[in-house]
């Protein structure tokens, strides 16, 4: 298997994120709640490599947790909604309908909110507990998954393929789950990468919005929502997580593409 | 033609009903008693019981629903807890702030994204392309907050030419507003442009493999024209959806640029009033917003028409 | 003669892929004199497509000529700036391509694909543009030529498309015309008509033509001079007279030869076992309501159709695009509901909607690629149907496989490939395969070789002839092809508009047809025939009225 250079540099940057995670959790001596006011707002150094924020709180700890409650959230969202998402999506299509109709309604519904609104909206209900945040992310990207793949399974459904399953005798789940699921992994690849990122970006706004997981815990988004009244004081503050948070997703978007490529039997080569 | 704007039309009562409903329920969900909550220390059964009453709190769910839909409907979003306005006024004039920020930052990076996306597709596996799709990328990964923070850092703090906080009206004073103005929109234009700009590449690419083009290059037609008057306009179809889900959930989502600029516009509210437990102020804005990004929505359907001869034809 | 004279000279032309070493157009010398009409004629993978689109410079990406000239009135066009290439198109050179309605650019007016070359380069003024466009509408036969200058491309069918497709390529009076493959996507009764328009426009303008096609038998009767070509190797290359009388390569002759009509060499007669009933059957599509109050209504695609087939049998079923003939077959497979009639298969009543048991009938596809799941192996494929429905040991499932696999003519290394890395051919085998393991009663074969080359169409054939007199399954074929039902079937129906307008014996029908429609396909097919002493000669079927 040979690896095309965004495969590289975003498998890269994802090692690096999860080195500075697990290393920031093991090999720093601080606490990410552990305070010093003696040391307020330092600049990155030797003993803080990131500085301090305005507890003289370790930002580069701080950052290694924060990535911890980052990619947990967003991981547990996504899978939720791939989950629901994959199965709405692909009965819909193939059943069609009552049920096509409903799915897609229920769908459009809450793709009528713009995303962020739908997650303060559900979060103001909820209040800001991690539980909740991950909720609210399964919810708001469940309905682009149903669509992406119901369109993929009806394009799919129109292949001759799908006809020759059903005339050799094949049950509606043999086929959907034999011949037509397999051949939807492209876009399903492409939208589940969308909305890992999408669901990234969300949690860092929540918290940058304070409705995210609650504070004191150390997340990207309410680190940066700190720093915003000491970037006069010290910048290192809003530069850190920042870069945290565009290093992830960058690699996200990276390794997406370079899994579309490879899945694509076009060209993977051949024919 | 007629038939198929009725038809969308018609198409979005359900949708909107099930908006409605939604929204109805996740108030419901809100932990407390809204009058307790309004009253907030104040021990008076009397007035809690007349206020109950004046809120309806005691009908059957689906009455106080009805009730309140009729409200939505005749754009009557009720009175603030907080301040004592009308929920609307309050609404539409952040709303004009969103949408000043908002329109203009879509419009140029849809620019933006058409110029170099298409270009990029021209000169794909070029060195122009590789740099513009690394660009894209790369605006695709930055957080449009983080861009702010740093502009805010870059432009405000250390060169200190921009006023980093706060807002004027263009109708007060257009030259002041434009500063204020400059960086949230440009932290819009940085976040935004690469999603667009990586869709009208891959469109444009699609559509350059098409065997059209390559009938219009062999009538001897100039590159440009082969560029702009035969792939342009295919690729402006599917990009035009694109561009009106960008500005329709920006309306509702630049509460985080807001919140960085301090600009009062429809996104900060919201998180205002959640902060602030004014929950007739977060029912009317989540429900307008949605409308608004509905009709945006609409209104690119009712383009297509005029963008796509087939989809005149079928309607 | 000298070479300076002639309008285009190849010399030696090859041109290969960067990422490959072996070329796809390897050392072509060819010529061709103003007014004249050279044919190209290759199957896929020749390199036809590519050197005619290397002359107009417009290889694909990463394709690039390797060595050899290519020279236009005297000049070496290697010479030429981009610039001067472009300036080149349209003007002097112009193109015909195979897909009318992906040729013609959806969201732009007919009117502006014909006059923008003429505008842009500012050789022609508004009006001036606008009346040789008309004038070039009606040359190619189009009747309301102002009506159609202001339509989109989608509003029109295929063979107009086409039509306006040349207009648009003769506009600026070219002198040179490449067609590649300009009727192969168009129905049959469309195609002599759609050519002979062609060449008669060129000929207006005495613009030489370079008509590329896979269809020897098709464009040898219009060509002065013929190349054939094989792998991107030149083949054969001379007046199509001589090629005709004497082929001299073998691959020609195999080509003339998988176009000639077989006198039904193959067609067996059924045995009296019936396998499939049709009686009377009608299916009506609903048609798309706009609005849910509106009343239901349906378009009946197929009336009252009958039909039967015999154990060891074939039947063809024959019509152009949109005659029904695909419903019927979808109906005896129980892929859609019909509204009136019954169908029968070994003599157990079927329900229109549900696919029946798959030991009774089963089903050979048009498109070998998209029959086949993409992400399933050779072996998977042809296994599967062994295992639905019932536990067979693994060890029966790999012998029945083996046996069914060698049976089509694959090889063993080819068992875990994937279908794109197989040919056109390897996968209708593998097709042809899935189809026949359970041994079914019937099968129906929905333009089982449409998609294929003619060599590869003539071996497909004759696999499928070969296994029906070992396994004896009845089998309908549906066609538009003539010439391939005149060879393997025994009895033909004919269908037009959802109704069968002709059934007979297939030497009946094909020497004395009765109905208007069936004569007019008939003569719309050249008949290429083979004479010991005079080599091969290409004919039109002629009937008069009176034959009724």
């Amino acid at each position: 298997m040979k690896l095309r250079p965004n495969a590289i540099i975003g498998i890269a940057g994802l090692g690096l994120v999860a080195i500075v995670a697990i290393g920031g959790v093991l090999v720093s001596p601080y606490q990410a709640m552990e305070t010093n006011f003696l040391n307020r707002f330092a600049t990155p150094s030797a003993s803080h490599w990131f500085g301090t924020d305005e507890y003289g709180r370790d930002v580069f700890t701080r950052v290694a947790v924060g990535s911890f409650i980052t990619l947990r959230v967003s991981l547990a969202a996504v899978a939720l909604a791939i989950v629901a998402g994959t199965v709405t999506g692909a009965m819909a299509a193939y059943f069609g309908g009552w049920l096509d109709r409903a799915a897609m309604l229920v769908s459009d519904s809450i793709m009528a909110f713009p995303s962020l609104l739908l997650l303060l909206g559900i979060m103001a209900a909820l209040g800001p507990n991690e539980w909740g945040v991950i909720l609210a992310l399964a919810i708001a990207y469940t309905p682009p998954i149903t669509r992406v793949v119901r369109s993929a399974v009806i394009a799919a459904l129109a292949r001759e393929y799908v006809t020759s399953s059903q005339l050799i005798g094949n049950g509606d789940l043999t086929t959907l789950f034999r011949h037509v699921l397999p051949n939807c992994i492209t876009p399903f690849i492409v939208i589940a990468t969308s909305v890992f990122t999408a669901a990234v970006l969300s949690e860092a706004a929540l918290s940058f919005l304070g409705l995210g997981v609650p504070p004191p815990a150390p997340s990207w988004g309410s680190m940066l929502a700190d720093s915003r009244n000491y970037l006069g004081i010290n910048p290192w503050m809003a530069i850190f997580p920042g870069i945290a948070i565009t290093v992830t997703l960058l690699s996200i978007n990276l390794v997406g593409d370079a899994l579309r490529d490879r899945f694509d039997l076009r060209m993977a080569g051949g024919d | 033609m007629s038939s198929y704007f009725l038809k969308r039309l018609l198409m979005l009562v359900p949708t909107l009903l099930l908006v409605t409903i939604a929204v109805f329920i996740i108030m419901r969900l809100v932990p407390g008693d809204p009058v307790s909550m309004m009253l907030g220390d104040i021990e008076n059964p009397e007035l809690v019981r007349q206020m109950r009453a004046e809120l309806r709190l005691d009908d059957p769910v689906i009455i106080q629903y009805l009730d309140w839909l009729a409200d939505v409907v005749t754009l009557n979003f009720g009175v603030s807890f907080v301040t004592g306005e009308p929920v609307i006024g309050t609404m539409l004039s952040r709303l004009a702030v969103t949408a000043q920020i908002v329109t203009i930052s879509v419009l140029l990076a849809s620019c933006l994204a058409l110029v170099f996306g298409t270009l990029a597709a021209w000169r794909a596996n070029r060195r122009a392309d590789l740099v513009i799709s690394v660009l894209a990328i790369g605006s695709m990964s930055v957080p449009a907050f983080w861009v702010g923070i740093a502009l805010i850092i870059v432009f405000g703090i250390k060169l200190q030419w921009l006023p980093t906080v706060g807002y004027v009206s263009p109708l007060d004073n257009f030259s002041e507003s434009l500063q204020f103005l400059v960086l949230p929109i440009m932290a819009l234009v940085v976040a935004e442009t690469g999603g667009l700009l990586r869709m009208v590449r891959a469109t444009t690419l699609d559509v350059l493999s098409k065997d059209y083009i390559t009938a219009a290059r062999a009538r001897g037609l100039s590159e440009r024209s082969v560029l702009f008057r035969h792939a342009l306009p295919n690729t402006l179809i599917p990009t035009a959806t694109l561009v009106g889900f960008t500005l329709g959930s920006l309306l509702g989502g630049a509460a985080v640029i807001e919140s960085v600029f301090t600009l009062p516009g429809m996104g900060r509210l919201l998180v205002e009033s959640v902060y602030a437990r004014d929950y007739v102020m977060v029912q009317g804005v989540m429900i307008f917003v949605a409308i608004i990004y509905v009709l945006v929505n609409l209104l690119v359907d009712m383009l297509y028409p005029v963008l796509d001869p087939r989809v005149r034809l079928r309607a | 003669m000298t070479a300076g004279s002639r309008l285009l000279d190849i010399r030696e032309l090859t041109i290969a892929f960067e990422t490959s070493d072996s070329p796809v157009v390897d050392n072509v010398s060819v010529s061709l004199e103003t007014g004249k009409v050279l044919a190209i004629v290759g199957e896929s993978g020749s390199g036809k497509t590519l050197l005619a689109r290397s002359i107009m410079g417009l290889l694909p990406p990463g394709a690039i000529a390797r060595s050899g000239e290519i020279h236009f009135v005297g000049q070496d066009l290697a010479t030429l700036s981009p610039q001067g290439v472009r300036m080149m198109r349209g003007d002097q050179i112009s193109m015909v391509f195979q897909e009318p309605l992906v040729s013609l650019n959806p969201v732009v007016r007919i009117d502006r694909q014909l006059t923008e070359a003429g505008l842009e380069r500012g050789v022609m003024s508004r009006p001036a543009a606008y009346a040789r466009a008309i004038e070039l509408l009606e040359r190619v036969a189009i009747s309301s030529p102002e009506a159609i200058m202001r339509r989109f491309p989608h509003e029109l069918s295929g063979g107009m498309c086409q039509r306006i497709m040349i207009a648009a390529a003769m506009m600026l009076k070219p002198r040179l015309l490449i067609a590649d493959e300009p009727t192969t996507a168009l129905d049959c009764t469309v195609q002599q008509e759609v050519l002979r328009v062609m060449l008669e426009a060129a000929r207006v303008d005495n613009t030489a033509v370079l008509l590329i096609s896979h269809d020897l038998g098709l464009v040898a009767g219009y060509a002065d001079d013929v190349l054939v070509m094989k792998a991107g190797r030149q083949v054969e290359y001379q007046p199509a007279a001589d090629l005709l009388a004497n082929p001299a390569a073998a691959y020609t002759r195999e080509l003339l030869a998988a176009a000639t009509v077989a006198q039904s060499a193959q067609a067996k007669p059924g045995a009296e076992h019936t396998v499939c009933t049709v009686e009377h059957v009608s299916i009506d599509y609903p048609v798309r309501r706009d609005w849910p109050w509106q009343p239901r209504t349906s378009k009946r695609a197929v009336a009252d159709v009958s039909l039967d087939v015999r154990r060891g049998e074939t039947v063809a079923l024959v019509g152009e695009s949109g005659s029904g003939k695909s419903s019927v077959g979808k109906a005896i497979l129980g892929l859609t509901a019909f509204s009136q009639g019954r169908i029968r298969i070994d003599g157990e009543l079927i329900a229109g909607d549900k696919p029946h048991i798959n030991t009774r009938a089963q089903c050979i596809f048009q498109n070998p690629y998209a029959a086949l799941s993409p992400r399933k192996t050779v072996w998977q494929a042809v296994a599967e149907p062994l295992q639905v429905g019932r536990r067979l040991d693994a060890e029966t499932v790999t012998a029945r496989t083996r046996e069914m696999l060698e049976d089509v003519g694959l090889v063993a290394q080819l068992y875990q490939r994937l279908p794109h890395e197989l040919s056109g051919g390897q996968r209708q085998r593998v097709c042809i395969a899935r189809a026949l393991i359970n041994r079914p009663r019937l099968v129906v074969a929905d333009e089982p070789v449409s998609a294929l080359d003619v060599t590869i169409q003539a071996q497909v054939l004759e696999l499928l002839g070969r296994l029906q007199s070992k396994y004896g399954f009845g089998c309908l074929f549906i066609s538009h092809d003539l010439g391939v039902v005149e060879t393997v079937s025994t009895r033909v129906i004919v269908m037009h508009n959802g109704q069968v307008v002709e059934r007979g014996d297939t030497a009946d029908v094909f020497a004395n047809p009765q109905h208007a429609y069936t004569r007019r396909l008939l003569t719309a097919m050249p008949v290429l025939q083979f004479q010991a002493d005079l080599g091969y000669r290409i004919s039109h079927r002629q009937f008069s009225e009176a034959t009724r």
